[in-house]
C-alpha cells in the first residue's frame, strides 16, 4: 500500500500540520497533517478516533500541545475573529433547557454580532431552513434527539457561516431528518462553503460526499477521494462480480490468470466473484473476451469499492 | 417541498462585534429577574428610599406643623444636618449608612445570580458560546454585568434620589452644587460594591455545575472572611491583617472616599485600624483573585481564549 502524505494546499480553509493533543496520558490525535478545502468533506472513523477532538481544536476550544493549525488563516485558539465565518454544531446537547429554539438561536444570532430585530428574522429562517419552523415555539427541554440536532443546526447557520463544522450531525434523526440534513449540507457545499462533517456511519458520510478524511487512533489514515484512497490500496485485492450466463468459461478464464487471488461461483448462477490485486488487468481479459465473442458480460460491480471496504482495509493494515 | 428550495437570505448589513457583552449579560439577567426572590429584593433596595424620602418630608415640614421651631429648621439647615430616625446625618454619613445598610441585599441579589456560569457548565453551553465571535473577556464582562447591572442602576438611582431631595429640602443650589461630587463617589462605591460581589459570584459559580454548590461557597466565604480577618488581626494583635477580609477593606474604602461624619463603635473598632493605604490594594488583590478563578475553572473545561 502506498504511504498516503497529506497535502496542504493553499487553497485549504482548515489546515493541521503536525499536530497532537493529549489528555494527560491519553493521546487524543497524533501528529496530524491535514488539509481541508471548500466542498463537503466527510471525516470519519469509530468513536474515540479523535474526531471530536479534532474539530474542538478547529473550533478553538483545544490548544493543540504540538503543531500548529489554522482556519481561514487564523489561529482559531486566540483568533476569535475566525468564528465571524463560522459555525459549529457540536456532538452534545449544548442548550438552555428553559429556552424555546427561537430564543435560542436569536441568542447565538445576536453572539454572532447581528442586532435584535435581524437575529430574530435570520432565527426564524434559519429554523425553517431545517424545517423546525413549526416547533420553535417550545420549551427545549422537551425536544426529541431530531429536534435537538436541528435546533443546533440552525443555530450553526444562523450567521450563513463559510465554514462549518458539524459533529456527528446526523445523531438521532430519521430517516427523513437524515435525508433533509444531507441534502442541506450538499447545497451548502455546493454553494462553495467548506462543510465538514463527522461521523462514525460510514454509508451517511458516503451518500453526502466522496471527499474524506479517515481517523483512527487519532491518526489520519487517509485523505482525499474515495476511489482514489480505494485504488492506493495496492496489496488489497478488489472483489469483482461478473455477470455472466457464461460463467463457467468466465471462471476458467480468470482463474488462470496471475492476478487473479481468488474465484467463487455466486449462489445466483448467473454470477462469478473474483478477487483481484490489478481489477484493470481483469477489465481487459473480459473486454477481450466479449469482443472475441468467447463469452458474454451483463454486468460488472466492484463489490468493495466503498468506505466500509476502504476502512477496513485501512484499520487492518 | 425539499429543504434546498428554501430561500435563504443572506444578510448584507452591518455585524457589530463591539459589544458582544451585552447578550450574554442580558443573558445571564434573564433567568435572575425572572424570580420573585429576586424582584423582592429590587424592592429592598427601594424601600428604604421610600423611607428616608418621608423622613425628609416630615423634618422639612417642621416649620409648617411647629412653627416655634423654624430657627431649629433653619440650624439644621445651616449645618446640613438633617435628624432622621433619632439621629443626625449630613449628606455624606447618609449615604454611606444607606449604602452599608443595602450591602445586604445587593449581597443576596448578586447570590440569585449562582447559575451564572454554572448553569453554562452544566449545559455544555461554553463551547457554544467560545465558538462565536466571543472572547474571554467579552464572556466574563457579560457574566458580571449580567449580575451586577439592576443592583447599580437600582442603588445609584437611589442615591441620586436621596441627594435631589436632601438638596431641595435642606441646602440652597450652591450648597447642592458643592456636594455634587459626593454623588460620584458614592456611584463608583456602588460600582466597586457591586463589582466585587458580582466577581466573586462569578468566580464561585464557575467552579462548578451546580448553583446550589455555587451560593453555598459565596455565603461560605463572605461569612468566613468576614469574620476571620478581623478575628486574627485581633488574634495575632496585627490590626493590618483586618484587610484580608475584602468587607473590611471595602467599608475602609468606602469611609475613605465618603467621609461620614459618624461611624458606629463597631467600625471605629474593627475598621479603622485598617489603613486605606492597605485596604485598597486587597480589595484590588480580591478582584484579581476572583478574575484568576474565573479564567482557571473555564480553562479547566478547556474552554478558553
Amino acid at each position: 500500500m502506498s504511504t498516503l502524505v497529506p497535502d496542504l494546499k493553499p487553497d485549504d480553509v482548515i489546515q493541521f500540520s503536525h499536530v497532537s493533543k493529549w489528555y494527560k496520558d491519553v493521546i487524543g490525535i497524533n501528529q496530524v497533517t491535514l488539509g481541508i478545502g471548500p466542498g463537503v468533506t466527510g471525516l470519519l472513523g469509530p468513536n474515540g478516533a479523535g474526531k471530536s477532538t479534532m474539530m474542538k481544536l478547529m473550533t478553538g476550544q483545544l490548544r493543540p500541545d504540538t503543531g500548529t493549525m489554522q482556519v481561514a488563516g487564523k489561529n482559531p485558539w486566540n483568533d476569535s475573529t475566525v468564528f465571524r465565518e463560522m459555525g459549529y454544531c457540536p456532538d452534545t446537547d449544548s442548550f438552555y433547557e428553559e429556552m424555546n429554539a427561537q430564543q435560542f438561536v436569536i441568542l447565538m444570532g445576536r453572539m454572532a454580532g447581528y442586532s435584535a430585530a435581524e437575529s430574530r428574522r435570520r432565527a426564524e429562517e434559519s429554523l425553517a431552513r431545517v424545517s423546525m419552523a413549526a416547533h420553535m415555539k417550545r420549551k427545549i427541554r422537551g425536544y426529541s434527539k431530531g429536534m435537538r440536532q436541528r435546533t443546533k443546526l440552525a443555530a450553526a447557520l444562523i450567521h450563513d457561516p463559510n465554514i462549518l463544522i458539524l459533529d456527528e450531525p446526523l445523531n438521532g434523526l430519521d430517516p427523513m431528518g437524515r435525508h433533509e440534513m444531507l441534502t442541506l449540507f450538499k447545497e451548502l457545499g455546493r454553494s462553495g462553503k467548506t462543510v465538514l462533517v463527522s461521523s462514525h456511519i460510514l454509508h451517511e458520510i458516503e451518500n453526502l460526499t466522496q471527499q474524506i478524511a479517515l481517523i483512527h487512533h487519532g491518526r489520519i489514515l487517509a485523505e482525499g477521494q474515495i476511489e482514489d484512497i480505494r485504488a492506493l490500496i495496492e496489496n488489497q485485492p478488489l472483489t469483482l462480480r461478473v455477470e455472466t450466463p457464461d460463467r463457467h468459461r468466465v471462471g476458467a478464464e480468470l482463474a488462470a490468470m496471475e492476478t487473479v487471488s481468488s474465484l467463487s461461483y455466486a449462489e445466483d448462477d448467473n454470477s462469478v466473484v473474483v478477487r483481484s490485486n490489478r481489477p484493470e488487468s481483469v477489465y481487459e481479459t473480459l473486454q477481450t473476451g466479449v469482443v472475441e465473442r468467447k463469452y458474454s458480460v451483463d454486468g460488472l460491480t466492484a463489490l468493495d469499492d466503498n468506505l466500509d471496504a476502504v476502512f477496513s482495509y485501512l484499520v487492518k493494515e | 417541498m425539499p429543504i434546498y428550495d428554501q430561500t435563504f437570505r443572506h444578510y448584507e448589513g452591518p455585524r457589530s462585534f463591539a459589544a458582544l457583552w451585552w447578550p450574554v449579560a442580558r443573558n445571564t439577567m434573564q433567568p435572575i429577574y425572572k424570580s420573585k426572590l429576586a424582584r423582592f429584593l429590587i424592592g429592598g433596595i427601594l424601600l428604604p428610599v421610600l423611607a428616608v424620602s418621608v423622613m425628609f418630608f416630615v423634618t422639612a415640614k417642621i416649620k409648617d406643623v411647629a412653627p416655634d421651631r423654624i430657627e431649629q429648621a433653619q440650624e439644621i439647615a445651616q449645618a446640613s444636618q438633617v435628624p432622621l430616625f433619632g439621629k443626625k446625618y449630613n449628606i455624606n454619613t447618609l449615604l454611606f449608612d444607606f449604602l452599608r445598610g443595602e450591602s445586604a441585599v445587593i449581597w443576596l441579589l448578586i447570590m440569585a445570580g449562582s447559575a451564572c456560569i454554572a448553569s453554562d457548565r452544566r449545559n455544555t453551553a461554553l463551547p457554544l458560546y467560545f465558538s462565536r465571535p466571543l472572547t474571554m473577556k467579552d464572556y466574563i464582562i457579560g457574566k458580571v454585568l449580567g449580575l451586577a447591572i439592576v443592583p447599580v442602576a437600582g442603588l445609584s438611582l437611589a442615591v441620586i434620589i436621596i441627594y435631589v431631595q436632601f438638596t431641595a429640602y435642606f441646602c440652597t443650589l450652591q450648597e447642592g452644587l458643592t456636594q455634587l461630587p459626593l454623588v460620584f463617589i458614592a456611584l463608583f462605591v456602588i460600582l466597586l460594591v457591586c463589582l466585587l460581589s458580582a466577581l466573586s459570584m462569578a468566580a464561585f459559580s464557575s467552579m462548578t455545575n451546580n448553583p446550589r454548590v455555587a451560593s453555598i461557597i459565596y455565603i461560605a466565604f463572605w461569612l468566613l472572611s468576614t469574620m476571620l480577618g478581623p478575628m486574627l488581626a485581633g488574634a495575632f494583635r496585627k490590626p493590618n491583617w483586618a484587610a484580608l477580609s475584602p468587607a473590611a477593606s471595602m467599608t475602609e474604602v468606602m469611609i475613605t472616599l465618603m467621609h461620614p461624619n459618624r461611624l458606629s463603635s463597631r467600625y471605629a473598632r474593627e475598621i479603622l485600624s485598617v489603613p486605606w493605604q492597605l485596604a485598597a490594594p486587597a480589595l484590588a488583590g480580591w478582584l484579581l483573585v476572583f478574575l484568576w478563578i474565573i479564567r482557571r475553572n473555564l480553562r479547566v473545561v478547556e474552554v478558553v481564549k
